[in-house]
């Protein structure tokens, strides 16, 4: 009787870490590996994070059609591509929203000019192996797959009030070999709308 | 200096040329916001962030309003705070509240540091809405739910924290 109270009071504990805030589990923080996934993109191709991470660093970018927020920044990411690709980042946006379909993804990344590879997240498997609460939400991941930044790309919605690039200077530091001083930010965003499972 | 100058701004609005009383959009900033959970002591307290630009959030705005009527507003307070601009505060959050027939007094984020906001609702909180936190009737946070919410979902984690407060009356015929 005692071992099962134990063992209930650890499974509790255990629990109670993982879904730290209800419908979302806890995000994987810098300095922690980052999962490893295989999703397929708006015209159906597999595309794999391991193949990636040829790259110096993975951008990898949660994002939403509907989110007013996340298209907010739609511009803001076709410029931090654009800026980026060249010193040999790869960006990828994953759209883990429930009823966001595919068609609609990909009809989105075309009005909104992205260059990057937009991946369809079903179920969203990813955003909960990432933890991933809210779009716009992003993380940085480096060569050796691990996670060095985690957060928003800036501090405002408005681009006219922007005081903190969090993204682009994270990128800045991480490419001359530095660490990333506040390698977590936040911002608010849209829920992700997950699949009850 | 920020904050006083948009309350008074507020207040003047909340009370000059409406022909009558109406709830007030309340400027909040993370002392003012701890401030309403502890003064509510005595009270299990919903605080719901929401904005007029997000659907889920106007989606469960009706089952929320519910659990008020439900619950009544002794043993429950029920705390709406919008993140939307101080700026849109009286036109579209305004217009909202007044078609969702909320009488009551609501809240508006004013604050220049989002994430010290964020985190000091829950620092496991992303800052995602529509997010919803539930404190027992000793200032107790005890719940912390992003997404959409159903009144039934709600209702489940509320009700047995509403059981456990005594009423006034209560307390009275249990004192010696």
């Amino acid at each position: 009787m005692k071992i099962h109270g134990v063992v209930s009071m650890t499974l509790m504990i255990i629990l109670s870490t993982l879904v730290a805030v209800g419908g979302a589990p806890s995000s994987v923080s810098p300095g922690s590996k980052a999962p490893v996934f295989a999703l397929k993109d708006v015209d159906g191709k597999e595309h794999s994070l391991d193949q990636y991470l040829k790259s110096k660093f993975v951008v990898v970018m949660f994002i939403a059609t509907q989110c007013p927020i996340s298209n907010d920044y739609n511009e803001r990411m076709v410029k931090l591509h654009d800026q980026y690709a060249s010193k040999d980042i790869t960006f990828l946006g994953i759209n883990p929203n429930k009823q966001e379909s595919i068609s609609e993804v990909k009809a989105h990344a075309a009005k909104n000019g992205f260059k990057f590879v937009v991946l369809k997240d079903a179920n969203n498997v990813v955003a909960d192996e990432y933890g991933a609460q809210v779009t716009p939400e992003i993380f940085v991941i480096d060569n050796k797959g691990v996670v060095r930044y985690h957060g928003r790309i800036d501090d405002s919605r408005d681009e006219d009030d922007i005081e903190s690039r969090d993204l682009a200077a994270a990128l800045d530091l991480l490419l001359v070999g530095k660490d990333v001083p506040k390698a977590e930010t936040k911002a608010f965003g849209c829920s992700i709308k997950r699949v009850k499972k | 200096m920020h904050t006083l100058v948009f309350g008074l701004l507020v207040l003047l609005n909340n009370t000059m040329g409406t022909g009558g009383a109406r709830p007030a959009i309340i400027p909040v900033d993370e002392a003012s916001l701890r401030g309403i959970v502890d003064e509510s002591r005595g009270k299990v307290v919903l605080v719901n962030f929401w904005a007029t630009w997000c659907k889920p959030c106007i989606e469960e705005f009706p089952d929320l309003l519910k659990l008020r009527k439900e619950y009544g507003e002794e043993k429950f307070r029920l705390v709406f705070v919008t993140i939307d601009e101080p700026k849109k505060a009286d036109r579209e959050v305004r217009a909202f509240l007044r078609k969702m027939g909320v009488e009551f007094d609501t809240y508006i984020k004013n604050v220049k540091n989002d994430e010290a906001f964020i985190n000091s609702v829950d620092s496991h909180w992303g800052g995602a809405i529509p997010a919803t936190f539930i404190y027992n009737a000793q200032g107790r946070l005890v719940h912390s739910l992003v997404d959409e919410q159903t009144f039934d979902d709600l209702s489940v984690l509320i009700r047995p924290l509403v059981r456990e407060v005594k009423t006034h009356s209560q307390e009275r015929r249990s004192t010696p």
